[in-house]
Parts: C-alpha cells; sequence; structure tokens
C-alpha cells in the first residue's frame, strides 16, 4: 500500500494493553459487589443415567447456604441452545453427560457452597451411554433426545458423482477422524449476576454474545428483555467456546432466587467437562482425478460427534460440509455430514468451525494423490485451485479474493525449496509439506446477521465507540478504533471504546465468523460518514451559514471564512441543549439474492471466503518417532491490514493453537470410565514447541465489500496446520497418519 | 478452602523437634505438593515449611563425595559447576524440569520425597550409587537411595523424619555420564521415558564399572542389572551397547496411560538406553589417556 493512512495498518498500542499486563483489568472473577453469595454446580458424576430423586436438604441446612436450586425452581423455560431447543439449564429427569449440571448451591461464601454441594444427594439410575456418532445413529442403541440422535443432517451434491468417478483415472479411498479439541482459554467461564431493589437483573459475562444471553437469561426468568442487563466484562480468551449462555442463566438464576449477588467461577476440569469443545469426526474420503492431475470427483461421508446437546453444532456441520472441497474446483461431489448426539461433552463453536476437520482429511488426500499421480504437491494444488469467477459446489461464484491463491502457491514454491535445502540435525529424518486452507466469513445465507455499533462525539473531544459486539481479547475494539479513526481523521488515540452493555449499546450480534473487524468496520465507516454530515448540519445551524458552503477536515468544521471550529466544541453546544452528537449504524452481511444460491438448507451457502497457505519443516526422530516443527511460514490474505500486531497475533496464536491439533491435543476417555479433564493430561504447546524459525507473510488482496478492503483474519489460521504438518511428517518418514494427533506412536513399528 | 496449620521453623533442629512433636507434612518448594492439596489429591493438617532452612541449601564436595542439600532447588543444580563436572547427566535432568518457575522453586529433596517413577533427578543419582541421609529428632540414618525408593509415592521416609542430603562418590578415571529424557511435547514434559547412564573404562578401553536408570517404566525409577552385565568387561563397541540397551527391557514394566502406551514405552526406553550408553561411552573414551 503507497497511500498514506493515518493510523490503519500500523502499530498502535491497544488500550487494554496495561491493565491487562498490571493485573488492573477485570475479569468477571474480580468485579468486586457488595455482600456477594458464590454458587457451586452439582454435576452429574454419570455419563447417562435417569434421577430417581434429589435431596437437598442436607445441604440445605449447612449454615451459610441460602439455597439450593433444581430444575424444578426455574420459573421460565428450563431449556435452551442456540439452535436447537435441547438443552435444560438444570438436568430434567436424565443426565447426558458427565458433569452436567444437575442442581446448583448457593451460599454466602465459596467453601460452604463447595462443601455443601458435595451433600446434594442425588440418585441415579445407571444407563449405557454412547460415545461414537456413527453407533449412537445405529438403530437399537439409547435415543438421548425425543427427536432422536441426529442433531443435523446435510445432504449436498453437484454435478454427477458417478459420472465423475466414471472419468477418473485415478480414485484413493480414505478414512480420516479428528480428535475433541478444548478452546483451552486462560480464563475459564464464568458469570456474575447481582438481582436489583427494582427488579432488574444485571449479569456480568465472558461471553461472545451477551445479547443472547440477555434473550436466555429473560426466558429462563419468565421476565421481560428490559429487566436483563447484560453487562460485558473483560474476556480472558474465548475462541468459540464462550457462545454459550448456561453460565449466565444459572448466575441469573441464582442471584433471582436469593435476591442478591452471586457468582459462579467454573473451575479448569469443569471447563473441560462442560462446555463447547470442537467436534471430534470421522471422515471417509473417496477423491478421483486424471492422470493429469485435475480432481474430477469428491465425495465424503462424515459423522460429527456433537455431544450430549447440539450447541452450535448443526452450524458447525455447515462450514464443515462447505468448506470439504477446500480451495478446490471440484465439478462432481457428494456430501453427506451427520451430526450426532451421543453421551459426549457437548462440542460447538470453536475457532475453524469445522473447516480444521475438513481440511485436514482433504489436505491429506491431496498429498496422497500427488504422491499416487507422482506429481508435486504444489503442481497438484496450482492446478486445481480456484480462481475469481469459479463456481463452487454450492453456486457460490467466488469473487476477486481467491488472486490470492496464486500468490500464496508461488510464494510456497519458494518456500518449500529454501527449507528443502536445510540440513537435517543429527539422527533426524527431515520434511517438507504444506496446506492450503479455505474459511468462510459470516453465519450463512438466510441467517440474520445485523450488527449495529454507535459513534459519540463528546463534548471534551474524544469519540467513544459503542460496540455492539465484545471483544473477546482478539483486538476487536482497537481495530473498531482504527477504522473511526481513519475515516474521521483523527488520531487514534481519541477515540476509546466503551464497553458492551445490553441496556445502552446497540445490538452488534455475536463475535465470531471471522466476520468483526469486516462487520464492524462497515457499520463504522458509514457511522462516521454521517457523523460527519451530522456535525455540519450543527454547525451549520449554529452558525448560519449555508450548509454546503461548510466542510470537515480533521475533526473540525472548516467555514466558509476559513474559520475553524472543533467539533468538540459543536458537539458540546449540542450537549447543552440536551442532546448527543451520535450516529448508529448497522451492517447486514450481504448475500445478494441474484448472486446468492437459494437452494440449500439455511446457513448455506457462505458467500466470502479467505485463504492461506502454511509451510513447515519438520524433523522427526526417525527411532522414536518426534516430531519437531523446526520452521513454519504462514501467508494469508487479509483484504486489508487494520492493525499490523493484531494480525499477527492472530496468525501467531492460531499456530499454535493449530500445532496442538496437529500434534498433542485429545480428550479422550482415560481409566475409569474418566475424560482427560486437565492440563496436566491435556496438552497444549508450550512456546518451547513452537518453531523457532517462523515467519508471516500477510496478502492484501482487497475485499470490494469490506472495510478498506479487509476481512477476516480470526480463524484460518489454525486450519492448513495440521494437514501441513501431516503432509511434512509424510515427506519425511513415509507414514501416512490419517487421525489426529500425531503422536510418535503412529509413526514407527514396533 | 483447605485449612491447616502452617509452621516455618527458621533452623534445622528446630524443624525436626516440630517434625517429631507434630508429625507435620514438610512442605519445600510446593510444586508437587501444592498442586496436589489444591486437587483433593492429598490433605495434611499441618504443613511444616523448611524454605528458611538455608542450611540445607548446598552443593558442596567433601573428600571425593559430592553432597547436595535436600532444598537445593533444580535451577540451582542445572547451574552447578561443580556438578557440571563430576555429574553432568544430574545438570541435564535438572535442567529439563519443568518450566523456569518449576526448576527456580522445586527442590531435589521435595523431587525423591514425591517418589515419582517420573522424578528427573533420580535416575542421574541411581547411577552414582547415591546415599540419602534422613535426619530426625534423636538423631540420624543413611541408606542407598535405590532401598528409600519403595514404588510411586512411597518411600522408607518416617514420620518425624526429614531428607537432609544426597551424596555420591565421584567417578575417577575415564567415566562419563549422561541423561536423555522423552516427553510428549518439549516445554513442560514430564518424561514418558527418562534414562541416565554412567560407564568408567579401564586402561584397555574395557568397560569396568556401569550403571543404567530408567525412569517412567517402573513402579519407581529403576536399575537395569541386566543391561549393565552386558556391558561390564567389553568395549563398549555400536553392537555391545545396542545388545545391553536391548537387554534392559527385561528390568522394566512400563505401564499404558495417557502419556504413552506400555509397548511405546519398551520401544522408546532401548533406544534411549542405547543413545545414553553412546554417549557416555564417548566422553568415557575422552577420558582415556
Ligand atoms: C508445572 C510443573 C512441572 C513439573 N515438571 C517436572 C519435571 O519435568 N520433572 C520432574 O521430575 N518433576 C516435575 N515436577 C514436579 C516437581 O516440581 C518436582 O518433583 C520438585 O522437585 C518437587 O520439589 P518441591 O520442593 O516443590 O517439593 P514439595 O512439593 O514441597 O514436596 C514434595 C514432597 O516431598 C516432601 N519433601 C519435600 N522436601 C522434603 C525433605 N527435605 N525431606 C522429606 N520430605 C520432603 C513433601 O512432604 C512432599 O511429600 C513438576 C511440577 C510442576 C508443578
Amino acid at each position: 500500500m503507497t497511500e498514506e493512512t493515518l493510523t490503519l495498518g500500523k502499530s498502535e498500542l491497544r488500550k487494554d494493553a496495561w491493565d491487562k499486563v498490571t493485573g488492573a483489568a477485570q475479569y468477571v472473577a474480580d468485579i468486586p459487589l457488595t455482600d456477594l453469595c458464590h454458587a457451586v454446580i452439582v454435576r452429574s458424576p454419570l455419563h447417562y443415567g435417569r434421577i430417581l430423586g434429589i435431596n437437598k436438604s442436607a445441604a440445605q441446612n449447612i449454615p451459610g447456604v441460602l439455597r439450593v436450586l433444581a430444575a424444578e425452581d426455574i420459573p421460565g423455560n428450563k431449556i435452551f441452545g442456540p439452535l436447537l431447543q435441547d438443552q435444560p439449564s438444570l438436568a430434567i429427569d436424565i443426565v447426558r453427560h458427565l458433569g452436567e449440571p444437575v442442581a446448583i448451591v448457593i451460599a454466602d461464601n465459596l467453601e460452604t457452597a463447595r462443601m455443601a454441594s458435595e451433600l446434594v444427594k442425588v440418585e441415579y439410575e445407571p444407563l449405557e451411554p454412547v460415545f461414537d456418532p456413527g453407533q449412537s445413529l445405529k438403530p437399537g442403541g439409547p435415543r438421548l433426545h425425543p427427536e432422536g440422535n441426529l442433531a443435523a443432517q446435510f445432504d449436498i451434491q453437484d454435478g454427477d458423482i458417478e459420472a465423475g468417478f466414471a472419468e477418473a483415472d485415478v480414485v484413493l479411498e480414505n478414512t480420516f477422524s479428528v480428535p475433541r479439541i478444548s478452546p483451552a482459554y486462560m480464563e475459564p467461564e464464568n458469570s456474575l449476576a447481582r438481582w436489583n431493589e427494582d427488579g432488574l437483573i444485571t449479569v456480568w459475562v465472558s461471553s461472545q454474545h451477551p445479547f443472547t444471553d440477555q434473550v436466555f437469561i429473560a426466558d429462563a426468568l419468565d421476565l421481560p428483555v428490559e429487566k436483563v442487563q447484560v453487562k460485558s466484562a473483560v474476556i480472558g480468551g474465548a475462541f468459540g467456546g464462550k457462545e454459550d449462555s448456561s453460565l449466565a442463566i444459572l448466575a441469573a438464576l441464582s442471584a433471582w432466587a436469593v435476591r442478591g449477588a452471586v457468582r459462579i467461577v467454573n473451575t479448569r476440569n469443569e471447563s473441560f467437562l462442560a462446555h463447547p469443545k470442537r467436534h471430534p469426526a470421522l471422515i471417509k474420503m473417496k477423491l478421483g482425478a486424471k492422470r493429469d492431475g485435475t480432481l474430477v470427483a469428491l465425495r465424503a461421508m462424515s459423522h460429527m460427534d456433537t455431544g450430549a446437546y447440539a450447541s452450535y453444532g448443526p452450524a458447525v456441520g455447515i462450514i464443515f460440509t462447505e468448506t470439504l472441497a477446500g480451495s478446490y474446483r471440484i465439478p462432481n461431489v457428494h456430501f453427506e455430514t451427520f451430526v450426532a448426539y451421543t453421551n459426549s461433552p457437548l462440542s460447538g463453536a470453536m475457532r475453524g468451525f469445522g473447516s480444521p476437520q475438513s481440511h485436514f482429511a482433504l489436505e491429506s488426500m491431496l498429498d496422497m494423490l500427488a504422491a499416487e499421480l507422482d506429481m508435486h504437491p504444489l503442481a497438484l494444488r496450482r492446478k486445481n485451485m480456484l480462481r475469481p469467477g469459479d463456481k463452487m459446489f454450492t453456486g457460490v461464484v467466488v469473487n476477486d479474493t481467491a488472486n490470492s491463491l496464486p500468490i500464496c502457491l508461488d510464494q510456497a514454491e519458494a518456500i518449500i525449496k529454501r527449507f528443502s535445502q536445510i540440513e537435517p540435525a543429527p539422527g533426524k529424518t527431515v520434511g517438507v509439506g504444506m496446506a492450503l486452507a479455505a474459511q468462510s466469513m459470516g453465519l450463512g445465507a438466510k441467517v440474520p446477521d445485523d450488527s449495529t455499533h454507535r459513534l459519540e462525539w463528546s463534548p471534551d473531544g474524544d469519540v467513544y465507540v459503542h460496540l455492539g459486539s465484545p471483544d473477546m481479547g482478539q483486538g476487536l475494539a482497537m481495530a473498531a478504533e482504527q477504522v473511526t479513526a481513519e475515516a474521521l481523521g483523527l488520531p487514534y488515540e481519541v477515540v476509546k471504546t466503551i464497553p458492551l452493555d445490553t441496556l445502552t449499546s446497540p445490538n452488534g450480534n455475536v463475535t465470531c465468523a471471522s466476520r468483526m473487524t469486516y462487520m464492524v468496520g462497515n457499520a463504522l465507516i458509514d457511522a462516521a460518514d454521517r457523523l460527519i454530515q451530522q456535525l455540519l448540519d450543527e454547525a451549520a445551524r449554529m452558525m448560519n451559514f449555508p450548509r454546503e458552503q461548510l466542510s470537515y477536515q480533521v475533526g473540525r468544521v472548516v467555514c466558509p471564512d476559513g474559520q475553524k471550529v472543533d467539533a468538540a466544541e459543536i458537539a458540546s453546544r449540542v450537549a447543552d441543549d440536551g442532546r448527543t452528537l451520535q450516529c448508529e449504524s448497522t451492517f447486514s452481511f450481504p448475500y445478494p439474492e441474484e448472486t446468492t444460491p437459494q437452494h440449500l438448507p439455511i446457513g448455506m451457502p457462505h458467500v466470502i471466503f479467505c485463504f492461506g497457505a502454511q509451510i513447515v519443516r519438520v524433523e522427526v526422530d526417525p527411532e522414536i518417532g518426534n516430531v519437531d516443527v523446526t520452521h513454519l511460514v504462514a501467508i494469508h490474505d487479509v483484504g486489508r491490514v487494520i492493525s499490523k500486531p493484531a494480525v499477527e497475533g492472530q496468525i501467531e496464536g492460531a499456530v499454535a493453537t493449530g500445532l496442538g491439533y496437529a500434534l498433542y491435543e485429545e480428550m479422550p476417555l482415560k481409566e475409569h470410565q474418566q475424560w482427560v479433564d486437565s492440563f496436566t493430561e491435556y496438552l497444549i504447546p508450550t512456546t518451547k514447541d513452537v518453531p523457532l524459525n517462523y515467519e508471516i507473510i500477510i496478502l492484501e488482496v482487497p475485499e470490494a465489500s469490506g472495510p478498506y478492503g479487509a476481512k477476516g483474519i480470526g480463524e484460518i489460521p489454525l486450519v492448513p496446520t495440521a494437514p501441513a504438518v501431516a503432509n511434512a511428517v509424510y515427506d519425511a518418514v513415509g507414514v501416512r497418519v490419517k487421525s489426529l494427533p500425531l503422536t510418535p506412536e503412529k509413526l514407527i513399528k514396533i | 478452602m483447605l485449612e491447616f496449620d502452617f509452621l516455618t521453623p527458621n533452623r534445622l533442629d528446630e524443624s525436626t523437634a516440630i517434625l517429631e512433636e507434630t508429625g507435620g507434612c514438610i512442605l519445600a518448594g510446593g510444586t508437587d505438593l501444592i498442586p496436589k492439596m489444591r486437587n483433593d489429591l492429598f490433605f495434611a493438617p499441618i504443613l511444616v515449611d523448611l524454605s528458611n532452612i538455608d542450611e540445607l541449601s548446598f552443593i558442596e564436595e567433601k573428600d571425593d563425595q559430592i553432597v547436595i542439600g535436600a532444598l537445593t532447588t533444580h535451577q540451582a543444580i542445572a547451574e552447578s559447576a561443580l556438578l557440571k563436572s563430576t555429574n553432568p547427566a544430574l545438570v541435564t535432568a535438572a535442567g529439563t524440569v519443568g518450566c523456569v518457575q518449576t526448576r527456580n522453586r522445586g527442590t531435589l529433596g521435595g523431587n525423591i520425597a514425591n517418589a515419582s517413577p517420573a522424578a528427573d533427578s533420580v535416575p542421574p543419582l541411581l547411577v552414582y550409587d547415591a546415599q540419602i541421609r534422613l535426619l530426625n529428632k534423636a538423631g540420624e540414618r543413611t541408606m542407598p537411595l535405590t532401598e528409600f525408593l519403595v514404588g510411586p509415592g512411597m518411600t522408607k521416609l518416617e514420620s518425624g523424619e526429614l531428607i537432609h542430603s544426597v551424596s555420591f562418590s565421584q567417578l575417577q578415571g575415564a567415566w562419563g555420564g549422561a541423561f536423555q529424557k522423552l516427553g510428549v511435547r518439549n516445554g513442560m514434559a514430564i518424561a514418558v521415558v527418562s534414562v541416565a547412564a554412567a560407564i568408567v573404562l579401564d586402561a584397555s578401553g574395557k568397560v569396568s564399572d556401569t550403571r543404567l536408570a530408567l525412569g517412567s517404566v517402573a513402579s519407581t525409577v529403576v536399575r537395569s542389572p541386566k543391561a549393565e552385565s552386558a556391558l561390564i568387561g567389553h568395549e563398549p563397541t555400536p553392537e555391545v551397547v545396542s545388545r545391553a540397551a536391548e537387554a534392559c527391557a527385561e528390568d522394566i514394566s512400563p505401564i499404558s496411560d495417557v502419556r504413552s502406551t506400555a509397548e511405546y514405552r519398551r520401544h522408546a526406553a532401548i533406544v534411549l538406553a542405547r543413545r545414553v550408553l553412546e554417549q557416555a561411552a564417548a566422553e568415557a573414551r575422552g577420558r582415556l589417556v
């Protein structure tokens, strides 16, 4: 970019940085309230069982215990669920997963609540659980929900799959499996609620969707939504896992029941057991190609385990299905995806949202095909990559941002060459591998997606952004401030974000789907334009100049006589009138009817995609199978950089997450039928496990509909990592691992 | 909430008196104890914090003996020039314990008393035939470290007793020592398998003395007499070393858990044993005159 910008693309200091590093930032667990009570959840010790009785009295009689609540004590709707109403806030008659909330004990101190929670006597009849999604859908097993065990099903076809395979010279068939992954944020889930004398309930949340929480809380308590105020606290990481209202509902219920203030904070073990994870999946894939490498047919049959409750499972199934063909043109496809209930911990939204699963299978298959055809994996990808104007199997025509794909591949070629020349460490076998990735943005067609945000020019000269969606730690506020500053021609320092409060903030919709900078940026650019117009209107009225003779210049109104008046002064005079100089704008994710295929299920298709590539070099110890990722280059197109360090931060963090998916992370059942539920056993990469030689290449191929051309970067950088590592490992030792994580045991023959 | 008495003696005699009187549980760096207490895996009504007892924190050379106080941290061991020149395996092992914070707090005595089969400082001590010195109000006793370690979390430590120090003789002549550890990841890794070896060569280049110890492959850290006897009297050629390493499989009984499988541990133990023996032998050869 050669054009001069004020703040766009620059490294600004995050305004919350200082508070975070000094510990001053207030997370839900830090917010001081007087007469605060604490709640501890009584959780199911069974994977599956019938509740025969709940005896609260022993716990209730402990001094300091205020209430013991079970499902019967919920005055309103006892069931919630973001997509399917299937999840009881407190178990009703049946428990469907280990750790499911059954009752809640509220006491005037945490220790008493904990102790008393162990005295709540719940009698169960154990039932035989099912953990495998394929098994769960077979007849004869347990029926976990009244409508059966299928939470969602997708069957998408394009072209003629039989003809496609008939045309193929080479057909490969493989089965891939990917594990359950924890978002592993630093701050476990929590919520704090206060019942106020006037009947209003105030709830502080660490949540990606406070406005959704508000609706569920009102519904559970049978209150009008205006009686529920949800406030966004500082969030210590979310990664999709905090698109879940369960603790917000329970905290509000507790505060309502005791007419006081109650806090719930999950322990790490509770977080592992009872909050959404990334879906484990079993993916059967069949790929057909011509001898020259042209892909002609792709068939996939996949089972995803959404656990005991659907959470966002059906939507994850959609993006999974839509990304099965990755960044490639494949004329004949048939994808069947089953999202099944099991007695596993629930799976829901998690960074990547289906795309890490599909890409592991597809990008592994491509390298296997390349080997079969004796073609370079890069050449195979180049031959089949999407180009602007290509029709994807959903019928969506790829826009100009697909121009980033050939750039990714050209860069990758040079990097692969460079990596291949690095000498192996003694005794190590080296390999180089790559993968491409496509990640959709947005919630999908026919899902309403309006995002409203507000700008306010305060009389002191500062501009406030009333952000309608929470900053979950990724730096959304900084992006919003930079876009606003750029649009108003003001220094970044004077633009400040007001934390979200559902009573006063506009509704910006859930923070998710790689679309926040896009949505917020577009809304704020428009709001800034209109704010300037409003400023000029006010100035014209105040100073009696014809409106068209006034112009706006970096925070000032320029009058025809050359006089310049500060916007602050005008804002101040507006304030004198008891008004506020402010402007709200809504951006709706665009699904133009002319270009958006309408034949697909709700939530399909996605119409804007981000692309990227990663290249890794691994050193494998051929005797013990240890994999060291020594070098990694991440190439990602962001359309336009708003904040450089934030983009780099997203990529760095995501790559580490991707390496965890590749090499370490899984949540298996261990002895005594317990899930791995702590960081002692659930290993995530440490600083010593991320490559020392590590490079980020940011591409800027503008997205025409994006703010200054920007698009998403929140999810895609973890998508290509695992298949790139698997491909590099194959290159090194000739072993194709089809199940993640790539543990040493899978790489060597014993 | 965990409620317990917390006693902080300032002198060694005061410590043993308090331990005798209260039967309290010793707290050193707390890196094993506190996580266990917080996870309800262990509880003690009285904790006796030894961290003020500076006289238990030392590394010294006495005659041909090296003595390390129980309160010496892993970091101090990792940085010790004396240990680097006398027991490099121990220095390497200490450097792999947890992360910087763990090494700064965690102590040698705690590592031993905790009696994990994965305790990193133990294999390098076993290959030096280390002795452990125990103290109580009435007096003291000394025993071989192998004897002290009974099983996972089980030792010969008696109520009222504390670990004072461990000691071992320096190896003489053409000796070499090495330690290697395999974890699931590189940082903060608990050993899937760890192996330490010491080798002493006679003037003709034959093994006159050797010891091999393996962690995480049995209920305690174990020596491998089979491997050791396969080496004694032989020149440590690659074939001899390989055979000795293979032999250690008979002395171990690994289990499967979330970190790894029994079969993999057995396989990796043999590979690591071979590498460690080769490394120690190469070092020893370098000292042949
Ligand atoms: C994050 C993390 C990573 C870790 N990584 C490793 C690793 O890589 N390798 C490894 O080996 N260990 C590891 N550990 C375990 C632990 O750090 C070590 O075992 C450490 O040496 C324990 O020492 P401490 O002083 O903290 O013991 P404490 O926790 O204070 O005590 C442990 C036990 O020893 C007893 N004890 C302590 N001192 C004495 C004494 N002088 N006499 C008698 N009894 C005594 C205590 O009563 C208690 O039973 C890790 C721990 C953590 C938390």
